[in-house]
């Protein structure tokens, strides 16, 4: 590793897992998402509808596709708005998409099969606000038994243990005297525990977690991306990580998918994105993140991100980007392969150099 | 804290006017049915409320009275409740024509002056009790299930419901043992404060001469003094305090736990 990466007085360079070393050997295909699209309708004012404006939509996701192989770790990053969070749920059928396939494990999940019990024991989510992830009237021995029961395991005595075994995996310790709690009676860092143990206490096949760490004080934020990396690697659980932290992406991430306005920007493996990204967006990301060195990285993308209602034409970044040109404006760009299974959108792609002169 | 205080104070008259209904057969009072030939005694030792027209004891119609007043109050109330949470939380989670329909017969309902449409039905099918609490129960329901709809529309757009529906949870028991519970608090208030009005509503039918012949029941009772009341203020007025007391108790439970119940939520967006 070239960079040195400082997060929160970690040196993580030498911590993070090498995946070149050991993991290199491919593993299976798990989930692919086709071409993934998301409009929601939106109300506007009055004078809209007077005026008989043509649908109005917005577009959290616009065509999405990536794959994601047994045991590894997947960065989902990008700004707010930028479609995380609905990505994730369309995977796991608690939105409907607008068009495109999901298929997990080699089957195209249609709505029904989203569904289906059997689905939701090997696909799990972390939702992004652990405050509301909990029925706020339930224990979380109430919460805990209701999902080992919907999924058919254990008697209740068997459940007990398998969700003590859960939160104190998770980090809840000693368990026995935090499953028995409302939600109102954790902190931030152990509803997130317990959000994870949610997930533990099925062991699935994919986990996805979004934004697990976020709400969480510095102090605790290592301890819960360890025991996201544990469960990779001790579990062969495949993770697709949302985030709009890149320091926590290249802590975790074996791969990177860079998502703006709806749309991917830049995908492919962590350690080579991060290093030598070629989309502008992903440098912006990089350089707006705490954990690079100013005197290296000093590229800022103008202004705000733009309205995904009103996409610009052509290249949706170009209004941010200091490097477009007309064609930028005109013409959507089309993906470029940059290595293996690394690809960019972008007329103009990076070098090294461009970025640091 | 002062809304736990005016609930516990409005629950102490509910409960003191419970205690009254159940125990009143094991008192020692008068038939409160039975005549005698001393009609419009005022309060005395003998009787503590004095006697009626007929020379009723007057104390003894008011414990009595207390019966009809809280059945028609819970029972009332009570198929009020069943049908606003059913109905409110059906249509705000399915949404769509579901809930279209259910919003429509719902404005209809609260535009028509309830009183009126009672006292219809009660004029046509006569002054039995039991018709009464039904008829008031199956009128008074829109409001509860405006505000169950309200609280589940908003419940169900939590993140927790996508959570549950994640775990395999199905529709049915996220909406009534998940949603449900959360969002019943406004409308076990709106119980209380209906629980007084079917009371009111109750009596006010009795005074208008509706009431059922065959119950000791206040309302009759203010209805039948009404007349005496410059040469015998006790008949009307002693069952009239006591209906007062009862509903301003409900009402006050039901503001009282109003400002209680407060939803165990914390740091939500
Ligand atoms: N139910 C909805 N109805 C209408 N618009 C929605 C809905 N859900 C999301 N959106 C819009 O879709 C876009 C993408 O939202 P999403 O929550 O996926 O973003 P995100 O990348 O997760 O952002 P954040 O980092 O803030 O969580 C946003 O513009 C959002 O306003
Ligand atoms: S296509 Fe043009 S505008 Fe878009 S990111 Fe590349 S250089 Fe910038
Ligand atoms: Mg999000």
């Amino acid at each position: 590793m070239s960079q040195e990466i400082i997060l929160q007085g970690v040196i993580l360079s030498e911590v993070r897992y090498d995946i070149s070393s050991e993991n290199k050997s491919s593993t299976s295909e798990i989930l692919a998402v086709e071409d993934l699209k998301k409009y929601y309708p939106v109300r506007r004012g009055v004078a809209d509808l007077l005026r008989r404006s043509k649908k109005v939509q917005v577009k959290a996701i616009d065509g999405v596709s990536f794959t994601v192989n047994e045991g590894r770790v997947y960065g989902l990053v990008g700004e707010s708005g930028s479609g995380k969070t609905t990505t994730g749920y369309t995977i796991m059928g608690l939105e409907n998409p607008t068009s495109g396939t999901i298929s997990f494990q080699g089957k195209t999940l249609s709505a029904k099969e989203h569904k289906h019990a059997g689905l939701s024991l090997k696909l799990r989510m972390i939702f992004q606000n652990p405050y509301e992830t909990f029925d706020p009237r339930k224990t979380l021995w109430q919460t805990f038994s209701e999902i080992l029961q919907v999924a058919g395991l254990g008697s209740r005595p068997e459940r007990r243990q398998m969700s003590l075994d859960a939160l104190s995996r998770a980090g809840l310790r000693p368990a026995a005297s935090y499953i028995d709690r409302f939600p109102s009676e954790l902190s931030g860092g152990q509803l997130q525990r317990a959000a994870i143990a949610t997930a533990l206490v099925v062991e699935p096949v994919l986990l996805i977690a979004d934004e697990p760490v976020s709400m969480l004080d510095a102090s605790i934020r290592a301890g819960v991306m360890n025991l996201l990396l544990n469960l990779n690697r001790q579990k062969k659980m495949a993770i697709l990580l949302i985030t709009h932290d890149l320091s926590v992406a290249w802590y975790l991430c074996d791969y990177l998918i860079v998502m703006y306005l709806g749309r991917i920007a830049e995908k492919g493996p962590a350690e080579q994105v991060l290093q030598n990204p070629r989309h502008p967006y992903t440098a912006a990301l990089i350089s707006a993140s705490p954990m690079v060195d100013k005197a290296k990285w000093n590229f800022v993308a103008k202004g705000e991100v733009d309205s995904n209602i009103d996409l610009p034409k052509g290249c949706r970044f170009h209004p941010r980007c200091p490097f477009a040109t007309d064609i930028c404006r005109e013409q959507e760009p089309a993906p470029e392969v940059a290595g293996d299974g690394w690809s960019y959108w972008c007329h103009h792609p990076l070098s090294v150099q461009k970025l640091k002169n | 804290m002062s809304g736990s205080k005016t609930a516990i104070f409005g629950f102490g008259v509910l409960l003191f006017f419970a205690i009254m209904a159940v125990s009143v057969q094991f008192l020692p009072v008068p038939n409160p049915n039975a005549l005698n030939f001393q009609a419009f005694l005022p309060p005395s030792l003998a009787h503590p409320f004095g006697t009626d027209y007929l020379g009723r004891d007057v104390f003894s119609i008011v414990l009595w009275g207390s019966r009809a007043a809280l059945a028609v109050g819970i029972i009332s109330a009570g198929i009020s409740a069943v049908i606003g949470i059913v109905v409110g939380a059906v249509a705000a989670y399915y949404g769509g024509w579901v809930d279209d329909v259910i919003s429509r017969v719902v404005d209809v309902f609260l535009m028509i002056p309830v009183f009126f449409l009672i006292l219809i039905v009660v004029a046509i099918f006569g002054g039995n009790i039991f018709y009464t609490m039904a008829i008031i129960g199956v009128t008074i329901w829109p409001s509860n299930a405006r505000l169950m709809r309200a609280q589940i529309l908003s419940l169900k757009e939590m993140t927790f419901v996508k959570a549950l529906r994640s775990y395999g949870v199905g529709g049915f028991s996220i909406l009534f043992r998940h949603l449900l519970p959360n969002g019943v608090a406004p409308v076990i208030t709106n119980t209380m404060l209906q629980m007084g009005a079917a009371v009111l509503i109750e009596a006010g039918l009795s005074f208008l001469g509706l009431g059922d012949p065959r119950v000791v029941d206040w309302g009759r009772t203010i209805y039948l003094g009404e007349p005496y009341i410059a040469i015998a203020w006790w008949i009307s007025t002693i069952p009239g305090a006591f209906l007062a007391l009862l509903v301003l108790g409900l009402n006050l439970l039901g503001d009282g736990l109003n400002q209680v119940f407060r939803p165990r939520m914390r740091g939500s967006k």
